[in-house]
């Protein structure tokens, strides 16, 4: 009998000159405005310093000349240093405390009903109006920081984990487990983390961006360290201080949130999964 | 647009309210040990709240807090929508300025909370430019994922029928991405609060946060935490408004159809 | 044509070569070498959701016996999957018992295996991988599972394709995948749940003549749920014909042809006149069980 062996579903696809002609003309001009938006900023930034002055604006020189060193210097990014890592202390509690969760609630229909109230009101609640009173608990210190990290990053990993687990769970590959018998442990480490792997990375790359909000919030509130930094450079008017801290801040941040990003979309990618553009985000 | 209440068991609303209400009562128990001096009972807390808005001392900080909260959120609704109309329906905006907006929503804006108030001053402008960094991506994003969510079908439909790229725009796109748009309008909402609560702690003090640190400062813990709830009780109630409005705008939707 | 309907309706008028009339549940006729492999009695099944509750199955009695390929031929969601799932131990029936080899169904067991319908391959696991996966739960040594894995990837004839991810593949190949796993494990019953539902036409041509080879090759007990008629034609030995609303076996379809069935076959007239006969089984089941509902051909009509 003839064997028909049937095409995989995306071969390499072969096109004609015109097309890939259009198709490099089409990439060179997108990377030819995104450098071009980067060159619009930085010639907007240096125009409104020239003509707001230093006192308000400090010119790019400035930053790069006075700002950056004094971050080594004067100890500044060391300073954010140990917030980074509050932060991630805190981080870290709150994944440990979400992703168990997360995964009951989406394995569960009753423990999804419990913990849901509870979820979406840690979310809603204006968290900054907490503020003033868990310092009256925790102190001006570092345990403060790391409560407020945990109050802001908990709510994205324990969605999204959730998300991914009833994914899996009400799917049909984990009838098929049980029809092939699989051991129930087996079928947690080799069905369940992996599936709900995607989901998992998307809720831990936006908590942590909760993060970042959360540790700045609690450190400006009591002036601590970073956050301290941060305020006492506005009032000395220490302007390229301020914007070259602010700078490392926002890359750190950017950085990490872009790192998960690349993660996430890597994994989508091997399991076939959509890999969203611009906003690949759960809401 | 049928309530979620009707498609959910008797069962399962129960245990949500169950739910609830335990904390409600942890709470209680927690405060009556009287073991941290942030957490009063929740039937003191209550008969305290009673008594600040039995005393009038809240409507003016309430419709302060409120005005910077709603104003901020109306700013970024209407900014944030149309330019996350613009990025879903243009590919070339969105792979320019796509990420941009994904820098900007990584990077922490709190830290410039400080420079905040340095530019815009210590009155309702900064207050309500601090509310619009907060609120603004939620709705952004997910306006955008919803104009992308539109099947090339409709499309294809709208050039089969005739009308014109802005007419679709209007009459099949918006509708179809509504759903989304609200999605991130009650996010926004709850966030414009946490927002203005934030440039009242932090920026210029006044209205409700001025309220709760002067609670803070005078000792006043009870009166605290009354506060502090009552704000948490006005974004739920701000998040409740939005899904009216959003039923309200199906409605009238519906009506025009 | 006799069908003996379980139900009890009118019969036909008799065809010439009248069949054996096997009988629906009870012992087989006559072959006595051949028993029952498996056995349902009564079964039935109501779901309940929330307030509402639909009755799946009412009083399901059949038996396939040991080596024969049947087909249950059914309109879709009339409860056919769930027979399937009430075999295989996913689903435990509300009335009625089920028996294969014997033995009461309690839970899955490796001697019976399940086709579905959407493939159900772990994603983040290569073909290799996948197929290795479905074999963990037996108790044979590392290099049996690893020869049998080789082996059944080469029979469904993807070798080449052993390190690659199933969203690499295409439909077929990835049924091709699913099905290697399932036989790898060797099961003597092998249920399959409208295993080509999801494929184009060509692709599932193919691949029921592959399944036909493979029962040449080797003696299982094979049950297929399907509501392509055609297809319960061209591979079964009998065929269940299932009515919905709650889900019955209407009648039994002895169907006499020879393998190999090829296009020649179908371009019969005697398989026209089979075809046509299971459809009138299944419309005047459909027109019964509701009144609104007129099928065109209905044999009721003038």
């Amino acid at each position: 009998m003839t064997r028909v062996t049937d095409s995989p579903s995306r071969p390499a696809p072969v096109r004609p000159p015109a097309a890939r002609n259009r198709a490099r003309n089409r990439k060179a001009l997108l990377w030819s405005l995104r450098l071009g938006s980067i060159a619009l900023v930085l010639v907007a930034w240096e125009i409104t310093a020239a003509s707001v002055g230093e006192d308000l604006l400090p010119s790019i020189g400035s930053v790069v000349s006075d700002g950056i060193p004094a971050l080594i210097s004067e100890g500044h990014a060391a300073e954010f240093g140990q917030t980074l890592i509050r932060m991630l202390i805190g981080f870290a509690i709150a994944c440990a405390i979400a992703l168990p969760a997360g995964a009951l609630m989406g394995a569960s229909k009753f423990w999804a009903d419990i913990l849901t109230p509870y979820a979406y009101g840690i979310y809603m609640a204006p968290r900054p109006a907490l503020l003033p009173l868990l310092i009256l608990t925790f102190g001006a210190g570092a345990t403060f920081g790391i409560v407020m990290v945990l109050l802001f990053a908990v709510f994205f990993p324990l969605i999204n984990t959730a998300k991914g687990v009833s994914e899996v769970v009400n799917g049909p590959l984990y009838e098929m487990t049980k029809s092939l018998q699989v051991s129930r442990w087996r079928v947690l480490f080799a069905v369940l983390i992996p599936g709900s792997l995607p989901y998992v990375l998307a809720g831990i790359r936006l908590g942590l961006g909760m993060a970042f909000n959360g540790i700045l919030l609690a450190e400006l509130w009591t002036a601590y360290s970073t956050g301290g930094l941060l305020e006492a450079m506005i009032s000395y008017h220490q302007l390229p201080e301020y914007f070259a801290l602010a700078g490392l801040i926002g890359l750190t941040a950017v950085a990490s949130y872009s790192l998960f990003g690349v993660f996430e979309r890597r994994v989508r990618r091997k399991r076939g999964m959509a890999v969203t553009g611009a906003f690949g985000e759960a809401s | 647009m049928t309530t979620v209440l009707s498609k959910v068991s008797a069962g399962r609303l129960a245990r949500v309210a169950l739910a609830i209400a335990v904390f409600f009562v942890a709470w209680e128990a927690y405060g009556r040990t009287g073991r941290a001096l942030a957490v009063p009972p929740f039937t003191e807390v209550c008969s305290e709240l009673a008594d600040v808005l039995t005393s009038g001392d809240l409507l003016g900080p309430t419709l302060g807090t409120a005005a910077v909260a709603l104003t901020g959120f109306a700013i970024a609704g209407v900014l944030g929508a149309l330019l996350g109309l613009l990025i879903g329906l243009f590919p070339i905006f969105r792979q320019v300025v796509g990420p941009w907006v994904n820098a900007a929503y990584a990077t922490p804006m709190t830290m410039f909370i400080p420079i905040i108030g340095m530019y815009f001053g210590l009155g309702m402008g900064s207050q309500v430019f601090l509310v619009v960094t907060f609120c603004i991506f939620s709705v952004l994003m997910n306006t955008a994922e919803g104009v992308q969510a539109v099947p090339i079908q409709y499309y294809e439909l709208a050039k089969t029928i005739g009308i014109s790229k802005l007419a679709a725009v209007f009459r099949i796109v918006i509708p179809f991405a509504l759903p989304y748009v609200f999605v991130g309008l009650r996010i926004s909402v709850a966030s414009a609060f946490a927002g203005a609560i934030t440039a009242e702690l932090l920026l210029a003090t006044d209205d409700l946060g001025l309220m709760m640190m002067q609670a803070s400062g005078n000792f006043q813990f009870v009166k605290l935490a009354a506060l502090t709830f009552y704000v948490a009780l006005l974004g739920f109630a701000a998040v409740g408004l939005v899904y009216a409005l959003e039923r309200w705008v199906a409605g009238r939707l519906r009506a025009a159809a | 044509m006799t069908a003996v309907g379980h139900t009890g309706h009118s019969q036909n008028a008799a065809d010439p070569r009248a069949d054996r009339g096997s009988a629906a549940g009870g012992e087989s006729p006559g072959d006595g070498a051949t028993r029952d492999y498996v056995e349902l009695r009564g079964v039935g099944k109501t779901f309940t959701h929330g307030r509402q509750s639909r009755q799946i199955l009412d009083d399901v009695t059949f038996s396939v016996r040991e080596g024969e390929f049947c087909a249950i031929v059914g309109a879709s969601g009339c409860g056919k999957s769930s027979i399937l799932r009430v075999i295989d131990g996913l689903l435990e029936p509300d009335t009625g018992s089920v028996r294969v080899d014997g033995q009461d169904i309690t839970g899955p067991n490796s001697q019976i295996g399940l086709v579905f319908q959407q493939f159900n391959l772990l994603p983040w696991k290569t073909v290799q991988e996948n197929i290795m996966f479905g074999l963990e739960s037996l108790k044979v040594s590392k290099a049996v599972k690893r020869e049998r894995c080789r082996h059944w990837m080469s029979v469904v004839g993807l070798e080449e394709w052993s390190g690659h991810y199933p969203h690499q593949l295409s439909g077929g190949m990835q049924q091709r995948v699913s099905l290697a796993r399932t036989m790898a494990r060797e099961p003597s019953l092998v249920l399959m749940d409208e295993p080509f539902g999801a494929l184009d036409a060509l692709t599932r041509r193919f691949l029921q003549q592959e399944v036909v080879r493979l029962w040449q090759e080797g003696k299982r007990t094979g049950i297929l749920v399907t509501h392509d008629i055609e297809e319960g034609l061209l591979l079964a030995d009998r065929i269940f014909v299932m009515s919905a609303n709650p889900g019955r076996i209407a009648a039994v379809v002895d169907v006499p042809f020879e393998h190999p069935r090829d296009e020649a076959l179908q371009a019969t007239a005697e398989f026209a006149q089979m075809k046509e006969h299971i459809w009138h089984l299944l419309t005047a089941e459909i027109s019964k069980s509701s009144p609104y509902v007129r099928m065109r051909n209905d044999p009721s009509d003038g």
